[in-house]
C-alpha cells in the first residue's frame, strides 16, 4: 500500500516536473496527462472511485486532447518544435517556493483530531442520490452552464474559422 | 487513514499548487498558462477528496465533481478565445498581444 502511494506521488512529481522545466508545449500537455492520471490514482487510494473515473474521462481524456488541438490550430507545424519562452523565472520561483513553505509549515503544525475514515461501500450510489435530491439546483445549473459554454465555444471557434 | 497519510496528500496538493503558480507566472504561451491553471484546480480537488473521507454526506467529492465540470467549461471557452486571437493577430504568446480590437 505504501509502495503504491509513493509510486503515485512520484508519477505526479515527474509529470509536474516535466511541465515546469520543459519548453515544448506538446511535451507539457502529455506530462499533464501523466500527472492527472497520478491524481486519479490518489482518488482511488482515497476511496473516491467516481471522482477517479471522472478525472480519467474528463481530464486525461478530454482536457488534454483539447489542449493538444489548441496547439495544433495555433501553430504552423512544419517540422519545427512548438516552444514557449519563459520569463521572470527568479521572482516566480521565489513566490512558488515561499507559498510551498508556508503551506507545508501550516500543514505540519496542524493536528487533525478524530481523523477516522468512514467505511462506505456505496459511495457512488450516495453521490448519485445526493445529486438528484440535495444538490438538484446546482446539478441542473451546472448542466446548463456546460451546455451554454460548449455552444458558445463552438460559436466562437466558428467565427474564427470564417475569417 | 492516519494523520501521516492526510499530511502526505496535503503536501502533494501544496506541491501541485506551488508548481501551478510557477507555471502561470513564468510561461508565455496561453496554452502553457492553461496547463498551470489545471494544476491549481487539481490541487484544490485533491484536498476536497481527502477531507471528504470524514464527511458522511461526501460533500467534498460532490464539490470536486462540480469544479471538474466548471474547469471543462473554462478550458473550452479559453481555447476558443485563443483561436480567435490567433486568427486575428497571429500571436499565441500573451506578451506579444498588444491590442484586442480588430482594427
Amino acid at each position: 500500500m505504501l509502495a503504491i502511494q509513493i509510486l503515485i506521488g512520484l508519477m505526479i512529481v515527474l509529470g509536474v516536473g516535466i511541465i515546469v522545466f520543459s519548453r515544448n508545449i506538446i511535451h507539457a500537455a502529455y506530462a499533464l496527462s501523466l500527472a492527472l492520471l497520478g491524481i486519479a490514482g490518489v482518488y482511488v487510494l482515497l476511496n473516491a472511485e467516481l471522482l477517479a473515473v471522472v478525472q480519467i474521462l474528463i481530464y486525461a481524456g478530454g482536457v488534454v486532447i483539447l489542449l493538444a488541438f489548441g496547439v495544433m490550430m495555433t501553430h504552423r507545424l512544419r517540422g519545427e518544435k512548438v516552444l514557449s519562452g519563459a520569463k521572470n523565472q527568479f521572482p516566480a520561483a521565489t513566490t512558488a517556493i515561499a507559498i510551498f513553505v508556508i503551506l507545508a509549515h501550516s500543514i505540519s503544525e496542524t493536528n487533525f483530531p478524530g481523523s477516522k475514515a468512514l467505511e462506505m461501500n456505496n459511495q457512488v450510489e450516495h453521490i448519485g442520490v445526493a445529486f438528484l435530491t440535495e444538490h438538484i439546483v446546482a446539478f441542473e445549473l451546472i448542466a446548463f452552464i456546460l451546455l451554454v459554454a460548449l455552444v458558445g465555444a463552438a460559436y466562437l471557434a466558428k467565427l474564427a474559422a470564417n475569417e | 487513514m492516519n494523520e501521516e497519510l492526510i499530511r502526505y496528500y496535503l503536501y502533494l496538493a501544496a506541491f501541485l499548487f506551488s508548481a501551478g503558480i510557477f507555471v502561470v507566472l513564468t510561461k508565455r504561451n496561453l496554452i502553457f498558462i492553461l496547463i498551470g491553471v489545471e494544476l491549481l484546480l487539481n490541487s484544490a480537488n485533491v484536498i476536497l477528496a481527502t477531507f471528504s473521507q470524514f464527511d458522511p454526506h461526501l460533500n467534498g467529492q460532490i464539490f470536486a465533481i462540480f469544479s471538474v465540470v466548471l474547469t471543462v467549461c473554462e478550458v473550452s471557452i479559453a481555447l476558443a478565445i485563443l483561436l480567435n486571437i490567433y486568427r486575428n493577430h497571429k500571436v499565441s504568446n500573451l506578451d506579444e498581444l498588444r491590442e484586442v480590437s480588430n482594427e
